[in-house]
């Protein structure tokens, strides 16, 4: 399964959601979904968003972990 | 005006005719019972002299054919019209909840694609049994006719058009339903 590393990015850099909010654009409501993994699907454009805002690759928010 | 009105239009039309159609459903059932349980009753020739209902066609014969009386023809005639019946009921209230759920939500949901099958269904079953059952009546009146100056020959196949028609409407919901997980995927999309 893929698990969303947002929770230990923002922590990292110690900024909270409304802020992460206001620098990607997109609601809290939502990033609060994607953080904790409710969500079915990320586009392209909000990953892009989140390491911009974040400074971070990709890979840094995202992680496989095999299920047991 | 908007176009969401006009499904608004739609469903109320399909809820007036379902209602306009439920006492005209209940006439001519008790047509039917009337001929079929009680022929020599008064409440029977209250209704006049018995005519097998068809779809597009009306004979007019200047004395009742013998074999109108034919119990088996009315079985036959009062197993078409509940068929009918059936189908414009079950058809209106589909279509009502279909209009509505597009006016008041939109045409991807999953609801819409199990009334676009019970719509096929319906007129796939319903259809075909009445069209099949109409053409069949609507065969042995003509054989009734007396014509000196041409032969006429019915073919029944008409109940091929609503195989048809229900076929394309399970289609319909068969790529309704792709339309609707598409569309569902891309809501939760973030």
């Amino acid at each position: 399964m893929i698990r969303i590393r947002l929770d230990v990015m923002m922590a990292e850099r110690k900024m909270s959601l409304n802020e992460l909010s206001e620098k990607v654009g997109i609601t809290p409501a939502n990033l609060s979904i994607l953080k904790n993994e409710k969500g079915k699907a990320v586009r392209f454009s909000t990953l892009d968003a989140l390491c911009k805002a974040l400074d971070c690759q990709p890979g840094d928010l995202l992680e496989y972990i095999e299920e047991s | 005006m908007k176009l969401t009105n006009v499904f608004r239009l739609a469903y109320i039309l399909c809820r007036v005719l379902f209602i306009v159609i439920i006492p005209l459903a209940i006439f001519s059932v008790l047509y039917h019972v009337a001929y079929l349980f009680y022929p020599n009753s008064t409440f029977a020739a209250s209704f006049g002299e018995f005519e097998p209902l068809f779809s597009f066609l009306t004979i007019e014969f200047q004395k009742q054919p013998a074999f109108y009386l034919n119990n088996d023809i009315i079985i036959l005639s009062f197993i078409s019209t509940i068929a009918v019946l059936l189908l414009v009921l079950f058809s209106l209230r589909i279509l009502d909840k279909l209009f509505q759920n597009i006016y008041n939500r939109s045409l991807f949901i999953n609801k819409n694609v199990s009334l676009f099958y019970q719509l096929g269904s319906t007129v796939l079953v319903l259809g075909s049994i009445f069209s099949y059952l109409d053409g069949l009546l609507f065969d042995k009146t003509i054989e009734a006719l007396n014509i000196t100056n041409a032969t006429v020959s019915f073919s029944n196949v008409s109940y091929v058009d609503p195989i048809i028609t229900g076929i394309i409407c399970l289609m319909i919901g068969a790529a309704l339903r792709v339309a609707v997980q598409a569309v569902e995927e891309n809501k939760y999309t973030i």
